[in-house]
């Protein structure tokens, strides 16, 4: 799949050239902005975790008044609770005042709450959240390869067109997969089009 | 038993965490006459056990991993050597049904699972000596 290179010569962190890529490629999907939806590949559990540890801890200080909503797949939720823990974040407090969500992205696709395909519970778990909280903005971090597990490539891919088309004015999204999970579930011509529907923006960490 | 002609039999640790099947797999180095593999990619662990099947004793697998699920892989081990036994690790919960439809987990191991637990585990599975 292509990868969008973020280097930018105006950003003042460059001119530092301390910072790995690795390392820049965090603080860009820390600042991805309200509206955006990005595609994140990545290539084993560390790298996962780094993202959705800096990404969340870059949003709780800069949004406080957001809502960070995380369906983890190979981690578990404890296992998110404890790395999220472990970078000064107090997911405890967080998850009490309704600020920050963590849920096992496979019960909210399996729940039979929602009335909808498998691949649009999701959507609709998120949208129950925006609805019963209209002045907040939502962050969403989810890790899609829940849906090569479940072997629902075409449904996905189908979703996600439709997708393309929702406003997501008051949310941005951060969409994880295991790079393994694409290149066995995913023709070269369906990645292009998983791709496509992030409008070019695909990371690849 | 393989071991006491001295040919030491095949143990496999999957998992995709790297760090966590390093670990597993130096715990595991301690039982007497038996070689550990260790894979991170269950498509490697399969393809090293088809060629090596009547080598191998044991394999412990991860459940939730990429492109193939822990079940998914030892029903294929089944497949190819049902002597084997066969372990699987995870830290979800794995609801029952899975595991009344898929007859292929010998031992299920709730992690964390300390090194101790996991070597007496394998050490019951397969009444191998524990100690080099």
């Amino acid at each position: 799949m292509g990868s969008v290179n973020f280097h930018d010569s105006k950003d003042p962190d460059s001119s530092r050239g301390y910072l790995s890529r690795h390392e820049e490629l965090l603080q860009r999907l820390s600042h991805v902005p309200i509206g955006y939806h990005y595609l994140v590949i990545y290539s084993d559990l560390k790298k996962m975790r780094s993202v959705y540890t800096a990404c969340i801890k870059k949003q709780i200080e800069e949004q406080p008044d957001s809502i960070t909503l995380v369906f983890p797949f190979y981690d578990n939720t404890k296992a998110v609770r404890e790395a999220l823990n472990s970078e000064g974040i107090n997911t405890t407090e967080l998850e009490k005042s309704g600020a920050l969500v963590i849920v096992d992205i496979l019960k909210v696709v399996e729940t039979q709450y929602f009335q909808v395909p498998e691949v649009e519970r999701l959507g609709a778990f998120v949208k129950q959240i925006e609805e019963k909280n209209k002045d907040k903005r939502l962050f969403v971090i989810a890790d899609m390869s829940v849906f090569c597990h479940l072997r629902k490539s075409k449904e996905l891919l189908e979703y996600e067109k439709m997708l393309q088309n929702t406003k997501t004015e008051n949310r941005k999204e951060l969409c994880l997969y295991h790079e393994r999970d694409l290149e066995s579930t995913f023709s070269q011509t369906e990645a292009e089009e998983l791709e496509s529907y992030h409008r070019g923006k695909v990371v690849t960490v | 038993m393989d071991g006491q002609n001295n040919f030491p039999v095949f143990i496999s640790v999957v998992d995709d965490e790297e760090d966590l099947v390093y670990l597993f797999r130096d715990a595991l180095s301690q039982i007497q006459n038996v070689r550990v593999f260790s894979f991170t990619d269950p498509r490697l662990a399969l393809a090293h056990f088809q060629s090596n099947r009547n080598n191998y004793r044991c394999v412990i697998t991860d459940y939730r991993m990429p492109v193939m699920t822990g079940i998914e892989l030892l029903e294929k081990i089944k497949e190819i050597n049902p002597e084997v036994k066969r372990i699987l690790i995870s830290a979800f919960d794995i609801g029952d049904e899975i595991f009344s439809s898929c007859q292929c987990v010998d031992l299920f191991l709730q992690k964390p699972v300390t090194m101790t637990n996991l070597v007496d585990s394998v050490h019951a599975c397969t009444d191998y000596p524990k100690i080099k």
